[in-house]
């Protein structure tokens, strides 16, 4: 073969190699403009739905939880919108840092001016430590776990939030919209607003109790979002606001409560009692003005979670100050009038039992109103010899003792009042001097503030109504006998006047003394209460007050002890509150014969 | 029932005594004049403006036998819708985007009111301790004057205002 053919054959042949090489080429570029006009002809709108059905996703809007309000619009209790920090440890252990010159303007990692000096999980955790306000160490540790997913911090303020979204760090570090139950009072009322768990449900105290009306309803949005999880603009289809949860309204002063509790710790302090506790009722509508103990638990912390304000919650009996209640069943059923005569002995056995006044005495002419006056045991068993068992018991319960109030705080008790036929021959006389059932402050107040109401028992409330409020007012005695009783209260308060006086207002009011179970079981407590009423000639209040265990000198009653605490509450009420001062006493049911 | 006036120009035997005012078509053509415009009569009075416009363009091309021209001005027309569809759809990108970010301010605004809100409830609530370590105390006693009975001296200014 000759040069020339060679050269032609070689010429040849790159031209069919150029020309297969071109075809399959031709070929190649052929289906692929076909797969282009199929998809962009035929199958491009499924393509194009795919795709934005993939970056389409539904972000729930959570509804802020309403806030818990005084009577004066006071904040008790907000929620507030926070933040969870959540990292990505795989995305953080590709992380480089990118060193600021001058070509990268603010687009660049750098501490305080310097650079970052580490990479991956490490040169985060560098990065974020300062603005979370934690350890980098420690952060770095948690960064550096398998997974795509770990809580860096929850429920950082906002301004942590923005602070960290300036550190460039998105794709690696993303927050959580999350939000935090704050108490502005937080000591003052702990175990009485109660809090909530994690997931924002009300849990304790007013916030179980209102939780229905606080919670909001979340919303929802449903938008197309971008690589790192931003909403593109205008690609929200369907949309759904959160509606917030409602305000609630207590009846409770803010403060009067932190004046009755200041009275409580110092009293507490002053007498070396265990704990203290107090009620302000208003008498007119009814409502808690202050609920009141010596606890020191925050709202929202575990001790307020588990425990209930020790108002509702603490059980005892009520001494003395259940006379009140006998001599109304007595009058009312005609047993006996104010003014009835007795002898009255320091003690008494009846059905082998025996009775004492908790004070030595000789034979004492005491009229019914004496009796109460002097809180003789003996005399009351005395007056009660045909006041039968039923009726102990119906005026009992007419009074509300043994029966949950309308409060409906949770963790209530609703005390211990058994039925008569389980009375033994002792419980069926103690009954009638406080002793043998149980109450709690609460619905011992109400029991007082029946008798201020001219005999007729209402609910009490502690949350403002939004509508008519529906006290369901019963009768339970006479206006007569509620204002016969009132005279003998009256009586009480003035014995007491040295140790006990509202300067310029008249008070009506029990003292009680009873002794409770202490730890051991035995009957090694002591409880002193003292339940008034101001002003006695216009009742404005009811305010108990009670004592565990007080030590005094002179002595442990509920006059000596709680009796001053009441004085200095009620002080404070009518200067704060501008009642008018009282008119002379001129109608004294005689206490002696 | 007003009826569009009509004209049929035949160019079968042109008028050479007449000058030439438009160059002649190879064939004769018929062609539809719209009305002179009288008022009220020929013109649409619900049409607006932009739909008169439209009509008359539409008329005019119809009176051209060139379609090159109908073809420019539908594709002129065409670019035009496409670019002013391209141009609103810009701003309204534009516009969501500012509506986000001021969305976004809002919010931080309003957190930070809530925030600061909360800081004042809690100087607020710490009010009364910070006045007893301050040695504040509520007024202790009563002081009153008891007004029942009481009348008011008649002074001369004062018959002088009783009639």
């Amino acid at each position: 073969m000759s040069g020339k053919e060679t050269k032609r054959f070689w010429h040849l042949s790159f031209c069919k190699r150029s020309l297969s090489v071109g075809l399959i080429l031709v070929l190649v570029a052929s289906l692929a403009l076909g797969k282009l006009a199929y998809i962009q002809l035929f199958d491009g709108r499924s393509m194009a739905q795919a795709a934005a059905a993939g970056r389409t996703v539904p972000h729930a809007i959570k509804a802020q939880r309403g806030r818990i309000l005084d009577v004066n619009g006071r904040v008790l209790a907000q929620s507030l919108e926070r933040y969870n920090i959540v990292g990505d440890p795989e995305a953080a252990a590709s992380f480089i840092p990118v060193n600021c010159t001058k070509h990268t303007g603010d687009n660049c990692h750098s501490i305080k001016g310097h650079p970052v000096g580490a990479d991956g999980a490490a040169g985060v955790a560098r990065l974020l430590a300062p603005a979370l306000g934690m350890n980098a160490m420690e952060l770095g540790g948690k960064l550096s776990v398998p997974g795509r997913y770990v809580v860096l911090a929850k429920r950082v303020t906002p301004e942590v939030k923005r602070a960290i979204d300036k550190l460039g760090l998105q794709g690696i570090i993303t927050a959580e919209l999350s939000s935090e139950r704050t108490y502005p009072h937080a000591d003052l009322m702990g175990a009485l607003i109660g809090g909530i768990d994690d997931s924002g449900k009300g849990v304790a105290g007013i916030e179980q109790m209102e939780n229905r009306r606080l919670t909001g309803s979340d919303g929802y949005t449903v938008y197309q979002q971008g690589m790192l999880g931003q909403e593109i603009p205008g690609t929200v289809t369907r949309q759904r606001n959160p509606v917030n949860g409602k305000d609630v309204t207590l009846t409770i002063d803010q403060d009067v409560l932190w004046y009755v509790r200041q009275a409580l710790k110092s009293g507490c302090e002053r007498y070396h009692a265990d704990w203290a506790l107090a009620v302000v009722q208003d008498t007119r509508t009814n409502e808690i003005l202050a609920l009141a103990d010596t606890d020191d638990y925050q709202a929202g912390s575990d001790q307020a979670k588990v425990n209930s304000s020790r108002a509702v919650a603490e059980t005892f009996e009520p001494g003395s100050v259940g006379k009140t209640i006998s001599a109304a069943g007595m009058l009312q059923e005609q047993v006996h009038s104010m003014t009835d005569r007795f002898t009255v002995p320091d003690h008494i056995t009846l059905d082998n039992q025996q009775y004492k006044d908790s004070f030595d005495h000789g034979a004492e002419h005491w009229t019914l109103a004496g009796i109460i006056q002097n809180s003789s045991n003996v005399g009351m068993v005395m007056a009660g010899q045909n006041y039968p068992d039923q009726k102990r018991y119906d005026y009992l319960t007419r009074f509300g003792i043994g029966q949950v109030s309308a409060l409906g705080l949770p963790g209530e008790s609703k005390g211990l009042l058994t039925a008569p036929q389980t009375w033994d021959r002792r419980t069926r006389n103690t009954i009638l001097f406080g002793q043998g059932y149980a109450t709690n402050a609460v619905q011992l107040t109400n029991a007082v503030a029946t008798l201020a109401n001219k005999g007729v028992r209402s609910d009490q409330t502690i949350v403002r109504s939004q509508g008519a409020v529906k006290a369901h007012p019963v009768r339970v005695v006479d206006e007569k006998v509620a204002a016969e009783v009132m005279n003998a209260m009256e009586s009480v308060s003035e014995k007491y006047e040295k140790m006990v006086k509202v300067e310029g207002y008249r008070v009506a009011a029990k003292t009680g003394t009873a002794e409770v179970a202490d730890s051991s079981g035995g009957l090694g407590g002591i409880v002193s209460d003292w339940v008034g009423i101001l002003p006695a000639d216009d009742p404005h209040f009811v305010v108990t007050v009670v004592l565990k265990n007080p030590q005094s000198a002179s002595g442990v009653y509920g006059g000596i002890t709680a009796g001053p605490i009441f004085a200095q509450i009620g002080e404070f009420l009518m200067q704060k509150y501008q009642v008018p001062t009282s008119s002379p006493r001129t109608d004294a049911i005689p206490v002696t014969w | 029932m007003t009826m569009p006036a009509r004209s049929v120009r035949s160019k079968a035997s042109p008028d050479r005594g007449h000058p030439r005012i438009q160059e002649l078509p190879t064939r004769p053509e018929l062609s539809l004049i719209k009305g002179t415009g009288k008022p009220g009569k020929a013109r649409h009075p619900e049409r607006g403006p932009v739909a008169e416009g439209a009509m008359r363009l539409i008329g005019w091309t119809r009176t051209r036998g060139n379609p090159l021209l109908r073809i420019m001005v539908s594709v002129v027309f065409l670019a035009a819708c496409m670019f002013g569809s391209l141009m609103l759809r810009t701003q309204m990108v534009q516009d969501s985007f500012e509506a986000t970010r001021v969305q976004h301010e809002i919010s931080n605004l309003t957190q930070d009111v809530q925030d600061d809100q909360n800081k004042l409830d809690q100087l607020q609530a710490s009010l009364p301790d910070k006045a007893q370590q301050l040695g504040m105390q509520p007024q202790q006693g009563l002081n009153s004057i008891d007004l029942q009975g009481y009348k008011p001296p008649q002074t001369p200014q004062g018959k002088a205002g009783n009639p």
